[in-house]
């Protein structure tokens, strides 16, 4: 007992790749029996990962669930894992969508299912990886093992260009991410102390400002592309376009978060006096994100474009809530991470629903299917409101607080202003959104809405009913998430705002 | 000229190789009727390969008996090759002991990279097995060449006296340049085997005549005197001979690592060669090649590296150039075995950053560390993917279909295992977590890093996101690409060469999730330049 | 004084909802109705309750339900105060809100979506209740976008119909125009008094610019959600819903939120004398725009939206001139006689089988005869022809206006001498005629409705209504008149018991008064009897060109102002302008963005263009690497010749 105690959270981390294991060794083409595995594992999952919940004792600067032991102690780097709050919020969503996600694609992945389901599986566990180590090394070998699978979803059962988005996004992320590599290297050679192990480095303290500032961009850009911060943001509508409903959801649901994660827990802490600088900018790019993003919105004719586009205005909140150094804006952007998860991914499995019905994703063949299909009508509507941050939703304490916590930013330069024209993006996400939701539901029915279109099944609504119920519940009592996040993100405030009058630096070392 | 004969314990895995060739040599002897051992026709798919042979084929379908059985001798060979294995690796630990009077060492970092070229050895004949097999072009020679040659790596490793290099380096480039020309068939291997030839023979002059500057120089040929000399005199008076004599000496052997701009014979040679060969040349050739760069750059010029002439300078140039040209070549191919090719010129590159990263008299173990590091991945690696090369390929020159990408599609349809191991070997060569290409590349730019070499390290991961290009596009074709209609479906004895595959997969994995293990097998290895 | 039972009123209009809406397509019709009326009368009886206890027992009623969320310093409680005007407003809302709901169970006998609609209803009147009791402006807020929601959802009921859904869609984006400022408003009072209390906010001391673009912002938000100058277009469109929704939401309660809220912040408002002239001002535009509109509209429901944009625009005037009373008072006695002229309206298209033209109306009291008295009633009540409620709380208004000093303060110069005087008494003048338009439209549409003879075609044959719905229309008619009581000024009912019902009396103390200081008392019988001649006028002018001739007199007005009342009909095309302004820019813009920034800049120049051009020089590269031995070796001593030159020549 006290070894799964003390293991729980490796354990959680790769149960999904003994279900993949599973799924190998079994024959091939016998699809119930793998969806069926892939659905237990992530459920089990999912499960064992609420003991991470109840399990979890916030404290000062240290990380529950924390587990060290060598790896390759002759290159230098351990397996540490362990999660502090904000990364327990991300892990759980992951958790929580893994089954649904396996769920979603029930019907609509006939061909290859072992191959789905073990890339759906190596996926959840890259993604886990990632949100719990503490090493830097084993943090980017998560961080890019993701990749691989995404790349499958995307590009073995996407849509028509599948595989020139399959190709971009897999480029895109890679430039980002091997600058990172770079980065990490230099810290372990000039950090003071041979080291990968981020509370280590965490305590080496900062290296000098100039350096600080590479290192930052190096990271940053990485974190940049896979959130996306514009305007590095064309990989996602085509990668969510084209990739399959499960894809987009754990895309649109987790992946992109590990974007704004890597900020609040590498980029930012690591280099705190570069964050500081670099913070209007960010911000600037943030709103830029918000507006920008809403107006292509507008200017969208394909379904999943238009959601993959909201995804860039509602992480530009996050992004701007980050770079506001207030307690107040980043618990909104660690708490818009998790409704971001919840309602776009939401919105993706309703929008794959459709597609699985009436197989196109062009809004002018949608309309009036209210009336033929009222359930997915009442749903959909619920997530729209969740998606344009209406009180009582999940959607509006996220927003509200990025925006409060940033109109009252002392350390930001002009927060008034961008939290004023990031406001807009209230205004904007309803533009949108509800010219979206009118154009599919109401109206007279038109040609998609044709052929006997069925209701959500009952299959389907074991996938839509959590989703909704997260929704609603987390609208009337975020409370709980807040005080789990409280600590890390006291942290973060504290040691980036404060950075400019933090002790006089550390000069990195000379070379020997 | 005495020594010791214990000495010859030192070179215990050469002995080993060679022995193994002589068996097998002698072994023909006693096969029954040896004849002219040409493609004899067997019944069913044989006469259908015969008569799909590529034109300007030299096969004659007249109807002779069959050949005797030679499948022994794969695993004899294997045999061998595992005993030298074992033997390179049992002795790993041992403190490094000086041969011949100086003439050759043995120290771990020989012996790594004599298990290295060993383990390609050992992979390389499983898959040779089954590729001449259904090709029925099973003959004598092959496997004793192929000992022949990894007995000359081993030596030109633990070689440390210029003149015995160029004996052990003729060794192995003889046998390999007859390798290549081993599959008479057709013009292309013959020519390539020709051009390898020639350019190799050039190279090999311009390395001798390095090697009689640099004895010029310093008055000797073993590379310790000669660092002896550079350290009491330092390069002063004979400076400009002494720099020659090291420019010479490395681009005789940048041109073996396939450096631009000594690389122009790799694409033709790698094409024309049987696929294993190619795999074999690739993994060992390299590795001994580098191995010896090192020792003659380090241990013999170690104090020759730094400033404005010294050799650090000039690998780092090289080492741009390759990066740059190795990917931005392989990115047209649309041939996988000239992709491959291309792709070995690129990762000489990446070597090279770690042999630029160990430029100093007593180089941080950790940039010896990543040099073996990625040897021992890339040969895993290189080895694996020409094994699944060597598949397709066999199939090709059945159905007489050119390589080209389009072959390969939806191949995961149909052969799943195979269609993993290739992604997996594409990832590994991309450097994508959790392959032992991912590690390779770890250790080698940290130790760019640590040894100041960051705009190196930058310049060189973004050629390696170029590279990600064409790699990926492979998995493409294999998993997103429908499978064409009408393809032959593979015919049979893929049994060994999947198990070799299979073994290379697993240490691919094995090296990339576990890279301590090796890490710390290489530790002796890692101080071998220290002083 | 702290109560734990005050989240009834919200929650138990909420609990129907999600019963209606969850399980009652299931659930026999008559539950439904049960459920959805029972839970509006709870409500109402718990507040009832409370307002009666008020007196006695504590000044106000206060709960801390739990703690919303907070972060950092910010701290969110759903927290409710029961004060004697959201006191009022909550009998008010429940009250007419459970009469309509009364009404709808007539109204929608036919609809199959009934669940669907008392579901929404009831989601309004939580929505609703959380916004009056809530005790700080984010928990407003909710309740605020909430009632939002549910006006989308209701003019949207009808969605097969795109005007309709598109209406609805108007509706709910003008309103978060509103919203955005409204936020902006909380930021501000957030970053100046640093909680979101409105009790805090109105015993803090707030410096004069921080007040005043706090106060404009939320002002914004009011112009938004109480449909005034510039944002009031969404309302006449809003009336697509059902009447009863019409009535309910966009007449009596929710379109008053606005006027609410600048009472419920009186505190910052007087500290804000500049914002009080704009509000004051952008009322008393309304109220003469949009009643100059609803002269020539001939949709009845539209004329009375126009109608109760302009009487919106009055209450605005009231608080704006720092008589929040008698604003607030004229938001109770509207909701009384506007519910009932639309519940009027409804059972007239309802018994016309869903006509709605006033031109194909008429002669329609012989056969509508309880629904005609009722809508007389209340049309006497807006027009204030004789003394009933609406005269006396819009004369309070107006006489407030012409007296008040609310400005006085910012427009003291040095010397004494006071600037802006004459802003009170033009808004007087321009409130007054504003009125005699009131009147006449009023009255033009209640002769071309109900006297005359009918115009309808044969086939309908007009109905009254069954007594479900016509009940409602009677205790309303009788609250219209019985409101008069709250206007009564002090003078008459000094003394008498009546004293404690009037408005001004019982929301003493509940505001604060303009820092002008509150107008001297002045004699109200000069405003009394103008208010009655104007009132008369605007009867005698309809009465002259209507009564007799019908739809002639229109003609008549169109032949004298033939291009004004062409303007007036097409609403002076404010719609038309902002489309061409705003809304068609907006998307063009949007459209051009995509094309030229991310199709063709990002996408078309970097992120295909770099790996296009790669290819290029790779295949350029290519094309050197021939197979020719010779120029292999030539490279080769090319390269040899170069590294020694490198490194021995120039070295």
């Amino acid at each position: 007992m006290a070894y799964i105690e003390s293991h729980l959270l490796t354990l959680v981390t790769f149960l999904p790749v003994l279900g993949a294991i599973l799924i190998a060794l079994l024959p091939r083409g016998e699809g119930g029996q793998h969806k069926g595995i892939a659905f237990l594992f992530s459920l089990l999952t999912f499960l064992l990962s609420i003991a991470l919940w109840t399990g979890f004792r916030a404290a000062p600067g240290r990380y529950s669930f924390e587990q060290k032991t060598e790896w390759a102690p002759a290159l230098g780097f351990s397996y540490h894992v362990g999660l502090d709050g904000v990364a327990l919020l991300l892990f759980l969503l992951t958790t929580f969508l893994g089954p649904i996600v396996v769920l979603s694609s029930w019907k609509f992945i006939q061909e290859r299912v072992n191959v789905y389901c073990i890339a759906l599986l190596l996926l959840e566990t890259a993604i886990l990886g990632t949100l719990a180590s503490l090493d830097l090394v084993l943090f980017y070998v998560f961080w890019e093992a993701m990749l691989i699978p995404m790349y499958l979803l995307i590009g073995m059962w996407g849509s028509d260009r599948r595989i020139y988005a399959a190709v971009k996004f897999f480029l895109f992320t890679f430039i980002g991410s091997v600058l990172m590599l770079l980065a990490i290297f230099w810290l372990w050679s000039n950090s003071g102390r041979k080291s990968f192990d981020y509370a280590e480095l965490l305590n080496a303290g900062v290296v000098d400002v100039s350096t600080q500032r590479w290192l930052f961009l190096a990271f940053a850009l990485a974190f940049a592309i896979k959130v996306p911060i514009w305007p590095l943001h064309t990989w996602l509508p085509d990668a969510h376009t084209e990739a399959p409903a499960a894809g987009s959801i754990i895309l649109a649901g987790v992946m992109l978060k590990m974007g704004t994660f890597g900020f609040i827990r590498y980029a930012m802490p690591l280099f705190p006096q570069a964050a500081l600088a670099f913070a209007p900018a960010i911000a600037v790019l943030g709103v830029i994100g918000i507006v920008y993003g809403s107006l292509m919105c507008m200017a969208q004719t394909d379904l999943k474009r238009l959601i993959a586009y909201s995804s860039v205005a509602h992480l530009g909140f996050v992004m701007l809530g980050l770079s506001a150094l207030t307690p107040e804006a980043v618990s909104g952007a660690v708490l818009q991470m998790v409704n971001h998860g919840i309602s776009t991914g939401a919105l993706f499995l309703m929008v794959g629903y459709l597609y699985e019905r009436t197989h196109t994703r062009d809004l002018a063949a949608y309309g009036g299917l209210a009336t033929v299909a009222p359930a997915i009508a009442a749903t959909f509507l619920v997530i729209t409101l969740s998606s344009i941050g209406l009180p009582g939703t999940n959607g509006f304490v996220g927003e509200f607080l990025v925006l409060i916590g940033t109109f009252t930013s002392r350390v930001l330069a002009g927060a008034v202003p961008l939290a004023v024209i990031g406001a807009t993006g209230v205004i904007l996400g309803a533009v949108y959104m509800l010219w979206l939701y009118q154009r599919v539901f109401f109206g007279p029915p038109r040609k998609a809405a044709g052929h006997g279109l069925q209701d959500l099944t009952v299959r389907e609504w074991f996938t839509v009913a959590p989703l909704l119920l997260a929704i609603v519940v987390l609208g009337i009592a975020p409370q709980p998430l807040l005080s789990a996040i409280k600590e890390p993100v006291d942290a973060v405030v504290q040691r980036v705002s404060r950075a400019d009058r933090a002790p006089p630096v550390r000069k990195a070392e000379a070379q020997p | 000229m005495n020594y010791d004969p214990n000495d010859l314990y030192g070179v215990l895995p050469a002995l080993i190789l060679s022995a193994g060739a002589l068996l097998l040599l002698t072994s023909e002897v006693f096969l029954r009727n040896v004849k002219p051992a040409v493609l004899g026709p067997a019944p069913g798919p044989a006469e259908e390969a015969q008569r799909q042979l590529p034109p300007g084929s030299d096969a004659k379908p007249q109807a002779a008996p069959a050949p005797p059985d030679r499948r022994y001798q794969a695993w004899v060979a294997a045999a061998f090759a595992a005993a030298a294995l074992w033997t390179a690796l049992s002795r790993l630990g041992d403190p490094a002991v000086s041969l011949f009077s100086g003439a050759a060492v043995s120290d771990g970092f020989a012996r790594v990279v004599a298990a290295v070229v060993c383990a390609a050895l050992l992979f390389s004949c499983i898959v040779a097995f089954s590729y001449l097999e259904s090709l029925r072009a099973t003959r004598g020679e092959f496997y004793a060449l192929a000992l022949f040659s990894a007995a000359g790596m081993c030596l030109l490793a633990q070689a440390t006296d210029l003149i015995v290099i160029f004996i052990s380096l003729e060794v192995m480039s003889l046998a390999v340049y007859a390798l290549c020309a081993y599959l008479r068939r057709g013009k292309r291997p013959a020519e390539a085997a020709f051009k390898y030839f020639i350019l190799g023979s050039f190279a090999s002059a311009i390395f001798l005549y390095g090697a009689a500057l640099a004895f010029g120089a310093t008055g000797s040929t073993r590379l310790a005197d000669v660092a002896a000399a550079l350290r009491s005199g330092g390069p002063s008076g004979a400076s400009t001979l002494l720099y020659a004599a090291v420019a010479l000496l490395a681009s005789g052997f940048a041109f073996k690592v396939a450096a631009v701009p000594f690389h122009m014979w790799v694409p033709d040679v790698y094409d024309g060669a049987p696929a294993p060969v190619t795999g074999f040349m690739a993994a060992g050739v390299k590795a001994a090649a580098f191995a010896t760069l090192v020792r003659i750059l380090v241990s013999g010029f170690g104090d020759a590296s730094a400033g404005p002439r010294g050799w650090r300078a000039l690998v780092i140039w090289l080492a741009l150039l390759t990066m740059l040209f190795g990917n931005l070549l392989a990115i047209p191919q649309r041939s996988v075995k000239r992709m491959l090719a291309y792709s070995a010129i690129a990762h000489a590159g990446y070597l090279l950053v770690a042999v630029a990263s160990m430029a100093s008299a007593s180089p941080r173990p950790d940039a010896t560390q990543g040099l073996l590091f990625y040897l021992a991945s890339y040969a895993v690696t290189v080895i694996g993917a020409f094994g699944v090369v060597a598949i397709i390929e066999r199939r090709l020159a059945m159905s007489g279909v050119g390589d080209d990408l389009s072959s390969w599609a939806g191949l995961s349809d149909r052969h799943p295992g195979l269609a993993a191991a290739m992604s997996l070997f594409m990832v590994s060569l991309a450097g994508i977590p959790p392959t032992a290409g991912f590690m390779a590349k770890l250790t080698v730019f940290r130790a760019a890093i640590e040894a100041g070499l960051a705009p190196v390290a930058i310049f060189g991961v973004l050629t390696s996101v170029a590279g990600l290009y064409y790699y990926l596009r492979v998995v493409v074709y294999v998993y997103m690409y429908p499978s064409a209609k009408g393809e032959p479906v593979l015919g049979g004895r893929l049994l060994s060469a999947g198990l070799a595959i299979a073994g290379c997969a697993l240490i691919v994995l094995w090296m990339g999730i576990q890279p301590g293990t090796f890490a710390s097998l290489t530790q002796s290895a890692a101080n071998a330049f220290g002083r | 004084m702290e109560v734990t039972w005050l989240h009834l009123v919200p929650l138990l209009p909420l609990i129907g909802a999600a019963i209606c809406g969850l399980v009652g397509k299931w659930l026999p019709k008559g539950w439904v109705y049960a459920v959805a009326l029972a839970s509006v009368l709870l409500s109402f009886l718990i507040g009832l309750r409370a307002f009666i206890g008020l007196g006695e027992q504590a000044p106000l009623f206060h709960e801390l339900w739990f703690n919303w969320f907070s972060a950092g310093s910010l701290r969110v409680d759903m927290a409710f105060s029961f004060d004697r005007l959201s006191g009022a407003l909550t009998l008010v809302v429940t009250g007419v809100g459970f009469l309509i709901h009364v009404y709808s169970v007539g109204y929608m006998e036919e609809d199959p979506g009934y669940w669907r609609y008392f579901s929404y209803l009831n989601l309004f009147i939580a929505a609703m209740m959380t916004l009056v009791l809530g005790d700080n402006l984010v928990a407003m807020f909710v309740g605020w976008e909430g009632v939002g929601l549910c006006s989308y959802l209701l003019i949207g009921f009808w969605f097969t119909d795109e005007e309709k859904a598109y209406a609805g869609r108007k509706a709910f984006i003008v309103n978060r125009i509103g919203d955005f400022g409204f936020l902006i408003g909380i930021f501000i009072l957030f970053n100046q008094v640093g909680t979101v209390g409105i009790a805090q906010i109105n015993s803090a001391v707030l410096p004069l610019g921080v007040a005043s673009i706090a106060a404009l912002c939320l002002f914004i938000g009011a112009t938004g959600k109480s449909a005034q100058l510039p944002l009031y277009i969404w309302l006449p469109d809003a009336m697509a819903g059902p009447t009863p929704v019409s009535a309910l939401i966009h007449a009596a309660t929710m379109v008053t939120a606005g006027v609410y809220m600048v009472a419920r912040l009186s505190h910052l408002y007087v500290s804000a004398p500049g914002v009080m002239a704009v509000v004051a001002v952008v009322g008393v535009l309304t109220a003469l725009w949009s009643a100059l509109i609803a002269t020539s509209q001939n949709d009845i429901k539209k004329v009375l939206a126009y109608s109760t944009v302009s009487q919106l625009g009055f209450m605005f005037i009231g608080v704006g001139v720092g008589a929040f009373f008698a604003g607030t008072m004229h938001l109770v006695t509207h909701a009384f006689f506007k519910a009932c002229l639309f519940l009027g309206s409804g059972a007239v298209i309802h018994g016309l089988h869903g006509e709605q033209d006033i031109q194909r109306m008429g002669g329609l009291r012989k056969y509508l005869p309880s629904t005609r008295t009722t809508f007389l009633v209340a049309t006497i009540a807006i027009t204030g022809i004789l003394p009933i409620s609406g005269f006396f709380s819009k004369d309070e208004i107006l006489g407030q206006a012409l007296h008040t000093r609310a400005f006085s303060f910012l427009t003291l110069t040095p010397d004494g001498s006071t600037r802006l005087t004459w802003l009170g008494p033009l808004i007087y003048a321009v409130g007054s005629f504003s009125a005699f338009l009131t009147s006449f439209y009023m009255w033009r549409c209640y002769f071309l409705t109900f006297s005359g003879e009918y115009r309808g075609p044969e086939s309908v044959h007009p109905h009254e209504s069954p007594s479900v719905m016509t009940l409602p229309l009677w205790i309303l008619a009788a609250l219209s008149v019985i409101g008069l009581v709250l206007g009564l000024p002090q003078a008459w009912v000094h003394g008498t018991g009546l004293q404690h019902w009037t408005w001004e009396h019982f929301t003493d103390g509940v505001f604060s008064r303009p820092r002008g200081g509150a107008p001297e008392e002045f004699s109200p019988y000069l405003g009394y009897g103008i208010a009655l001649i104007v009132g008369w006028a605007g009867w005698a002018c309809s009465y002259a060109l209507y009564f007799k001739r019908g739809l002639a007199g229109d003609e008549l007005l169109t032949a004298r102002i033939h291009v004004l009342r062409g303007a007036l009909a097409n609403k002076l095309y404010v719609d038309e302008l902002y489309d061409f302004l705003v809304v068609r820019p907006f998307w063009a813009l949007a459209r051009g963005l995509f094309r030229l920034v991310d199709a063709t800049l990002i996408d078309g120049l970097f992120v295909n263009g770099i790996p296009t051009l790669i290819a290029w020089v790779g295949a350029m590269a290519r094309r050197f690497q021939n197979g020719d031995v010779q120029r292999y070796l030539a490279v080769t001593a090319l390269g040899v010749a170069a590294l020694l030159y490198v490194f021995l020549v120039r070295g």
